[in-house]
């Protein structure tokens, strides 16, 4: 009798496109977890399987259980959280020293502590010199650090032409033949004819 | 001594600030208002402020652009902007005054403004107290500012050809340059803090635009934290990608409620944003393409809605002249990139293919989509989530998700695509960058599942009319 009633059941639940739908949608989100297995997500497998556990026992799904969905997936798969906390740290700061912040702001050349040291000492030299443009030697023509000599120290442009040449302090015997203009702890500017 | 010297300081940065927006406002209400009113006096249409400022703004953005690129001159642009601006100004404040909204100001409408200001406000700080350190604010975007802020020109005497600064991608649209080489041009100096207020000016009416959406709904606060929120640095930093995203998933929002409604505003503001994607960076010709295949889909799936924009579309004059000026700017910067010989890093062309042939051939595709796919992943999962929640709950499919999804299915082939023929070292063009790029990507799942939420909630009212 038992046997019959589950047979009935089961032909019953087969032959609704609801039912089937449903199926197919369960089945679809089981294979899903299954390949974020193998892809080696266990986190997202513990969630897709608490996520159908859920769906199957609870159907329609509580509006309250999507809610901890979204924000279980936002707290730990988005960076919001971390971005508030950092908007506040910043924002406390200025309402702490609103001059500070403000000078800042509102003061020309302010900022240029975040320049790399030798970036801010060429700079240095070649305003306390006068000079309009200058030749890199070649240990600082290399590397990507020369991004920042070029953005940092514009509008003072390197050009081909000139006599002026920044190098660093091992680099005076290669550079003999030039007069030697200013120096810093780092950098030396030379005047080569 | 001090709290006077603060005191001044606040009433100077309110100052620019505030000037600004009312320079944008007035530009942009020469084109918003003959568009939305068919008048730039009189209001004919009851649209509420919170969804004309934006739009007068982002438009107001786009003119400015345009001036400066066509007259070049720092200055001469400012005082034609000026002239343009007051002319606006006169214009909407008399439309203003002819025909007040009905609601301009209910308690609603009111929170909602408290909102957007709090948001705004909630970034000023990191946007104008972090110097620039990024590299590519400093290296591209920031760079440019100060070329044409100390060139006081936009042209050729900024320097673009300039052997030295070939590293710095001249050739990228300079919208976001443009206006930060305006405010050290106001202020009269630069540093490595004043030129980020040009982000604010971004931010602010994306930040509108997102409250239209606002309800008493757990959904509009998840989406409140998954736009702004979940971009983190790169709202302040000084790279564009944020604010790419932003603007993107802004149009499929928009457009999705232009699917819902069919009003006007909604496809007008979506354009809108999409037209300014343009002038935030190169993918911006991507977007576009991916926004405007989105928007043809809906064209064949909601065919009567439609009805409405292809009449807007073939009738009306007025829709050509404001999208001549909406690209005006982008024609005007191709021809000086043509003139002065500034190309792409990427070098797209027919020696595309065959690095995308040998990219095929030497399975590094693969490295492609599994570094695109685990960037996505997580927002994937949660759209897969609340989908299977839908179709449990037997809901119908919800409409308004369909551009998000088509955008952003189509923004991420041709991202692909573009690692692919990438001439770089594939491994470090990905790690440097995708990140970044699927930023919008992500921001269009997000919309797609917001919209899928939405539409759980079961809230009949969860678009409030508006108009």
């Amino acid at each position: 009798m038992k046997i019959k009633k589950l047979k009935n059941y089961i032909t019953n639940y087969f032959q609704s496109s609801d039912n089937l739908k449903q199926l197919a949608h369960f089945s679809l989100l089981g294979f899903w977890g299954l390949s974020q297995f193998f892809l080696g997500n266990k986190y997202f497998v513990i969630f897709i399987v608490f996520f159908l556990l859920t769906l199957i026992i609870s159907r329609p799904l509580p509006s309250r259980i999507v809610t901890l969905l979204f924000l279980v997936i936002v707290f730990f798969a988005t960076p919001a959280i971390d971005t508030l906390m950092e908007v506040k740290q910043s924002d406390l700061n200025t309402i702490n020293d609103p001059g500070g912040a403000l000078s800042n702001i509102l003061s020309p050349d302010t900022g240029r502590e975040v320049l790399p040291s030798q970036v801010q000492q060429m700079l240095k030299l070649l305003h306390r010199n006068n000079i309009s443009n200058y030749q890199l030697s070649n240990q600082y023509e290399e590397g990507l650090g020369i991004q920042r000599i070029i953005e940092g120290i514009w509008p003072i442009k390197i050009e081909p032409i000139s006599s002026y040449f920044i190098i660093s302090h091992n680099e005076i015997d290669d550079f003999s033949s030039c007069e030697r203009i200013d120096e810093t702890k780092d950098v030396v500017l030379v005047y080569c004819n | 001594m001090w709290y006077l010297f603060t005191a001044i300081n606040t009433g100077k940065l309110l100052l620019l600030i505030s000037s600004g927006f009312v320079f944008l406002l007035g530009q942009g209400w020469l084109i918003t208002g003959p568009l939305l009113h068919g008048s730039l006096i009189t209001k004919r249409r009851n649209i509420q402020p919170i969804q004309e400022i934006p739009l007068m703004l982002t438009t107001g953005l786009i003119i400015n652009y345009g001036i400066i690129l066509f007259f070049q001159t720092l200055d001469i642009s400012l005082i034609i902007g000026s002239i343009v601006s007051i002319s606006g100004l006169f214009c909407w404040v008399v439309s203003i005054f002819k025909n007040t909204p009905r609601q301009f100001l209910t308690q609603a409408l009111f929170f909602r403004w408290i909102g957007i200001s709090f948001v705004c406000l909630l970034f000023l700080s990191p946007i104008l107290t972090k110097p620039l350190t990024a590299w590519d604010a400093r290296s591209i975007w920031f760079f440019h500012a100060k070329m044409i802020y100390y060139a006081n020109s936009i042209g050729q005497f900024a320097g673009w050809q300039h052997p030295s600064v070939s590293f710095s991608h001249i050739d990228y649209p300079k919208l976001v340059p443009a206006i930060a080489a305006q405010v050290a041009n106001l202020v009269g100096f630069w540093n490595e803090y004043i030129p980020k207020a040009s982000l604010f000016f971004m931010l602010v009416p994306a930040t509108i635009w997102l409250f239209t959406f606002a309800r008493h709904t757990f959904s509009f606060g998840i989406l409140l934290l998954l736009l702004p929120f979940s971009f983190s640095q790169w709202i302040w930093n000084g790279y564009l990608d944020g604010y790419f995203a932003l603007y993107f998933s802004l149009a499929m929002l928009l457009f999705g409620r232009y699917i819902k409604f069919s009003r006007p505003i909604d496809l007008i503001s979506g354009f809108s944003c999409l037209f300014v994607l343009l002038y935030i960076k190169n993918e911006g010709v991507l977007a576009l393409f991916s926004g405007l295949c989105a928007i043809i889909l809906i064209n064949i799936l909601f065919r009567k809605k439609i009805h409405f924009s292809r009449k807007l579309i073939l009738q009306r004059g007025k829709y050509y002249l404001a999208g001549l000026v909406a690209i005006l700017p982008f024609v005007l910067w191709s021809i000086y990139k043509q003139n002065w010989n500034l190309s792409n890093d990427l070098e797209i062309g027919i020696q595309s293919w065959s690095r995308i042939v040998s990219r095929l051939n030497d399975g590094s595709y693969k490295l492609v989509f599994v570094m695109v796919f685990k960037q996505i992943e997580a927002s994937l999962i949660m759209l897969g989530l609340i989908y299977f929640t839908s179709a449990a709950n037997k809901k119908a499919f919800v409409g308004e998700s369909l551009p998000a999804l088509v955008a952003a299915g189509i923004f991420c082939l041709g991202i692909i695509i573009i690692y692919l023929l990438t001439p770089h070292d594939l491994v470090w063009h990905l790690e440097t960058s995708v990140d970044r790029l699927m930023l919008s990507v992500n921001s269009c799942i997000y919309i797609a599942s917001f919209f899928i939420l939405r539409s759980l909630e079961n809230d009949q009212t969860a678009y409030q009319n508006l108009e």
